[in-house]
């Protein structure tokens, strides 16, 4: 396909994205829906980041929740603790994140297999167990409180008008970049590894520095997201960013049609849905979600993307030619 | 010195525990290229049915018995269940759903045994063990016996039996095993069998230790990963070497600062081994295998 469509697809969804979210605040009264929808977006923002690095890159990592967390608290801390300005905090929620990615997925990356997944499976742990244990910095297990309200309003009521389009321009912006990115060159080394890195490095592409850049946005966005959290919820606690955040962000890419960058928002929206009005301490709770991880992995390899597509195509009249394998998702 | 002497106790039991963790997790990984995610809620699930036989007046031995045979199907449930994938080439999808699984193992575990910590009396009553000014006691003893053995016989079955070395060609190049005629899918069905098997009896010999509850697979999955990577995944005997180094530093630091240190000690531990020497302190002889 030329690029010409995508160029167009992706400026009228950011559009729309950004003036849906000007219009939402004054059309929707309800405050329990405003901010779903408000935190829905900033997870939204996570998953299109962990996206590119599992559906695109198709490696295996379970840290999306501890970059973003790493993000949260280093905003959390730099507001709180060293009175900086929200946006010393943005930058400081994205740096830490991009660092820690480098220490990690340097030496990591370099090799097949398991150990890059073990590494970040290991960092998201650490860094719930450091948010618990290290008190002066993280306010340990009771929570880090006293982040600044953003957009007037205070610690009881959002100023919704303010935020909803401050996440709405987010997630356009970073779906727009990681679209555009995953519609490119780029996009292809990236599948193109996922199918097979040996192909991919006889076709001479580095498939170290691919990887690292798909792991590098990926911590970017998560730590963006993070910083965005922070500041909503005004409030950081180390269960926030447990394991079980990661497996809710792999639910929502995967849910949402991994390796396209546009399904992860909509995986956000059901994912945090569902979770919004389920209570979570019932017992049946985890098997609940268990079963939907495992009936989504397995029913749904595409997700709802990929019905999306299928559907599309269908409509085009060309049933016959059978819809792109997960492996190598639709690049448009 | 008797100090000494009992953290150095106290850490080889655990070390032992570690061990026997990581040898199911590698043995899973090289024959079949999945990381197992579930391992330590399958321990843990094992560990619980055991518990909660006896606490229904069942012998010991039947306890051990239904445990085991339980930790094994639903491995090999798995192993079948994660078939398609693994004929399709696609592991990362199967590595994703053994998370799934792991939880569905958690949650059926507060299900059926509600969230409270169980205990259990061992399956083998041992004497206990003095030396020095160090106590081993009867159920520590049958973790760190229960450990060797294992380790032992499994080495026996996959160095000196016929199926054993089936499965050594396996590992060493699939292509010619499918080639030769070994039935690949089967054979990776039963590896996933006794992980599940290994897992249990590291749950069973436990839990008279450790008193655990539903959520206790977590901590088993990471250190036992811990140990597996330390001691490099490409040697089998890697794990216990690994496990029981991670066991006396863990028993070290905890002993000399604060127990508040135990998780994220080996976590910090892990991290630093994969950044500087991924492929594990002691590699294999054919040399660096990555999987």
């Amino acid at each position: 396909m030329s690029s010409r469509p995508l160029v167009l697809r992706i400026g009228t969804t950011a559009a729309a994205l950004v003036v849906a979210s000007f219009l939402l605040p004054h059309t929707v009264g309800n405050l329990v829906v405003l901010d779903f929808i408000c935190v829905a977006a900033i997870f939204a923002i996570a998953a299109i980041g962990y996206d590119l690095l599992v559906g695109s890159t198709g490696l295996f990592a379970l840290g999306q929740a501890g970059l973003m967390g790493l993000g949260a608290y280093a905003a959390g801390y730099t507001a709180v603790t060293l009175k900086g300005s929200p946006f010393e905090a943005a930058c400081m929620a994205v740096a830490l994140p991009l660092a820690a990615t480098i220490v990690i997925g340097a030496p990591s990356l370099r090799l097949r297999g398991v150990y890059f997944g073990v590494a970040t499976l290991v960092f998201s742990i650490l860094v719930t167990s450091i948010a618990t244990a290290w008190t002066p910095v993280t306010g340990g297990a009771t929570g880090l409180a006293g982040i600044p309200p953003l957009g007037g309003g205070n610690v009881l009521k959002v100023n919704h008008a303010f935020w909803l389009p401050l996440c709405g321009i987010s997630l356009a912006m970073f779906l727009a970049l990681a679209w555009a990115l995953n519609g490119s060159r780029v996009g292809d080394a990236w599948r193109t590894i996922a199918r097979d890195e040996v192909l991919a490095a006889n076709l001479g592409i580095d498939v170290f520095r691919y990887k690292m850049l798909a792991f590098l946005l990926s911590a970017a966005f998560a730590g963006y997201a993070g910083f965005l959290f922070a500041y909503y919820v005004q409030f950081l606690a180390p269960d926030a960013f447990a394991l079980r955040q990661s497996i809710s962000l792999l639910l929502m890419v995967f849910l949402g049609g991994a390796g396209t960058v546009w399904g992860p928002i909509i995986g956000a929206f059901v994912v945090h849905g569902l979770f919004s009005f389920i209570p979570s301490d019932n017992d049946w709770f985890e098997v609940f979600f268990a079963v939907v991880v495992l009936a989504v992995l397995a029913l749904l390899p595409r997700g709802v993307a990929g019905l999306v597509y299928r559907g599309a195509a269908l409509l085009r009249g060309r049933a016959g030619r059978r819809a792109p394998s997960a492996s190598k998702p639709e690049a448009d | 010195m008797d100090f000494y002497l009992t953290m150095l106790t106290s850490g080889i039991v655990v070390g032992s525990l570690y061990g026997l963790l990581g040898l199911g997790i590698t043995f899973v990984l090289r024959v079949t290229n999945v990381l197992n995610l579930s391992h330590g809620a399958l321990a843990a699930f094992s560990g619980l049915t055991y518990a909660w036989c006896l606490a229904r007046g069942m012998p010991a031995v039947a306890a051990f018995a239904a445990a085991m045979a339980l930790g094994c199907a639903l491995g090999f449930a798995q192993g079948l269940f994660l078939r398609p994938w693994l004929k399709g080439g696609r592991h990362v999808v199967a590595v994703f759903m053994t998370i799934g699984m792991g939880l569905l193992i958690e949650g059926s575990a507060v299900v059926a045994f509600g969230k409270d910590v169980m205990g259990a009396r061992p399956f083998l009553e041992l004497p206990d063990l003095r030396f020095g000014g160090a106590v081993l006691t009867g159920a520590q003893l049958l973790l760190v016996a229960v450990t060797l053995l294992g380790t032992g016989a499994f080495a026996f079955w996959y160095f000196g039996t016929a199926s054993g070395k089936i499965y050594r060609g396996l590992v060493d190049d699939e292509y010619g095993a499918a080639v030769i005629g070994v039935a690949i899918g089967r054979l990776r069905a039963v590896a996933f069998a006794i992980g599940g098997g290994a897992a249990a009896m590291a749950g069973i010999a436990v839990t008279p230790l450790l008193s655990i509850s539903y959520s206790a697979g977590n901590l088993m999955l990471v250190n036992g990963l811990t140990a597996a990577i330390l001691g490099g995944v490409s040697n089998p005997f890697g794990a216990l070497a690994g496990g029981l180094l991670v066991g006396v530093i863990q028993a070290t630091v905890t002993g000399m600062i604060s127990t508040m240190l135990m998780l994220p000690v080996s976590l910090t531990l892990l991290l630093i081994v994969l950044i500087v020497r991924p492929e594990g302190l002691l590699p294999s002889r054919q040399g660096q295998r990555t999987i």
